[in-house]
């Protein structure tokens, strides 16, 4: 257990840092162009007239860590097809949290401009966006967590109380 | 004969009792985790824009604390009012930079786990400063960093509020769950 835990740690740490030197050299400023296509007719469908990119491209960033959490979950070859599921719906479900992360900075922004209220409704869309890869790492590997970190999901609420 | 032996399997299992689907045990805590992350984020929103002036102290004690312990290899530091600096690099410390958000995550993260109230309330007692000092020291390596070079420290800046989001989350929560939620207790020798 260890022995994995420690690998996974370091794995981690080298995918973080080379996806994250990635992302801000190249990658964070094509990823709009290479999501425009289906950013556009989206933005068309619910009335977005301008994507306010300024607002929410840093909060795009939360691709990079999920991809270094499922890149360095053991198993990454030998459980080919859970990586695979994984990594396309995990960045599915990113994409359409950013689409609609987009959406609603938008819809304040024409309803409060960069007022207090306009904050008051969209940080805590900022902190769901940016825990997301973390819920999305558990959800699709639930038991990895476990087996990494040595404890166990609770079956009931009460197994716990009465422990 | 196997639809007797269908009317047979039906008639043991008496009807209103058929078990529903439950959810596995992690995607539950996923899901009360987001509801506990959406109620928790837009009670820090409203705190946060109602009294915004009273927070003041937090981002003034945030940079007094950071210029204090750079000081401690550095007679090159300043520190007054929000603002630290090192080596001529300075830097503003804003709500962002105290730590609240990822407390706000940390504190969805232990109450969608099932545990007890007691056992929930250490966690918080316990984990709550053990986020205010590891974010402590992501802005004392960020000040080091751009005291070095303007770019890294960018690089840094920006990537290292998700990593360290996931990173000084994870490991307080896990050793919460290793060290308070999963410590078995030792028996009690009992001498004869």
């Amino acid at each position: 257990m260890r022995k994995n835990l420690w690998l996974f740690l370091l794995k981690l740490l080298v995918f973080s840092l080379a996806l994250g030197y990635l992302w801000f050299s190249r990658y964070q400023v094509l990823y709009p162009y290479w999501i425009d296509g289906i950013a556009d007719p989206f933005f068309r469908l619910v009335g977005v007239k301008k994507w306010w990119l300024g607002l929410v491209v840093e909060h795009f960033t939360n691709l990079v860590p999920y991809l270094a959490l499922v890149l360095a979950s053991p198993g990454l070859f030998k459980h080919w097809k859970r990586t695979l599921i994984a990594l396309v719906g995990g960045i599915a479900i990113l994409i359409l949290g950013h689409l609609l992360l987009s959406w609603a900075v938008y819809y304040f922004h024409v309803k409060y401009s960069l007022s207090k209220s306009f904050y008051k409704i969209v940080v805590p869309m900022y902190i769901i966006n940016d825990a997301l890869p973390l819920v999305l790492w558990l959800s699709f590997f639930p038991k990895l967590p476990s087996e990494l970190f040595g404890f166990k999901w609770p079956r009931k609420a009460n197994e716990e109380l009465r422990g | 004969m196997p639809g007797r032996k269908k009317k047979a399997k039906s008639e043991t299992k008496p009807a209103g009792k058929r078990k529903l689907p439950t959810l596995s045990p992690a995607l539950k805590f996923v899901l009360l985790f987001l509801v506990s992350l959406a109620v928790l984020g837009l009670a820090y929103s409203h705190l946060t824009a109602k009294y915004h002036e009273h927070m003041e102290w937090l981002m003034d004690a945030t940079a007094t604390a950071t210029g204090a312990v750079v000081s401690l290899f550095s007679n090159s530091t300043h520190y007054s009012g929000k603002f630290v600096s090192y080596n001529g690099f300075s830097v503003e410390i804003i709500d962002e930079c105290t730590g609240l958000l990822e407390m706000v995550i940390y504190l969805a993260a232990v109450i969608a786990f099932s545990a007890s109230i007691r056992k929930k309330l250490v966690g918080i007692a316990a984990g709550v400063p053990a986020i205010y000092l590891f974010n402590l020291l992501r802005i004392v390596v960020l000040l080091v960093v751009g005291s070095m070079s303007k770019r890294l420290f960018d690089f840094m800046h920006l990537y290292f509020w998700q990593a360290t989001l996931i990173l000084m989350i994870a490991t307080v929560w896990i050793g919460w769950l290793i060290l308070v939620v999963y410590r078995e207790k030792k028996p009690v020798a009992v001498s004869s």
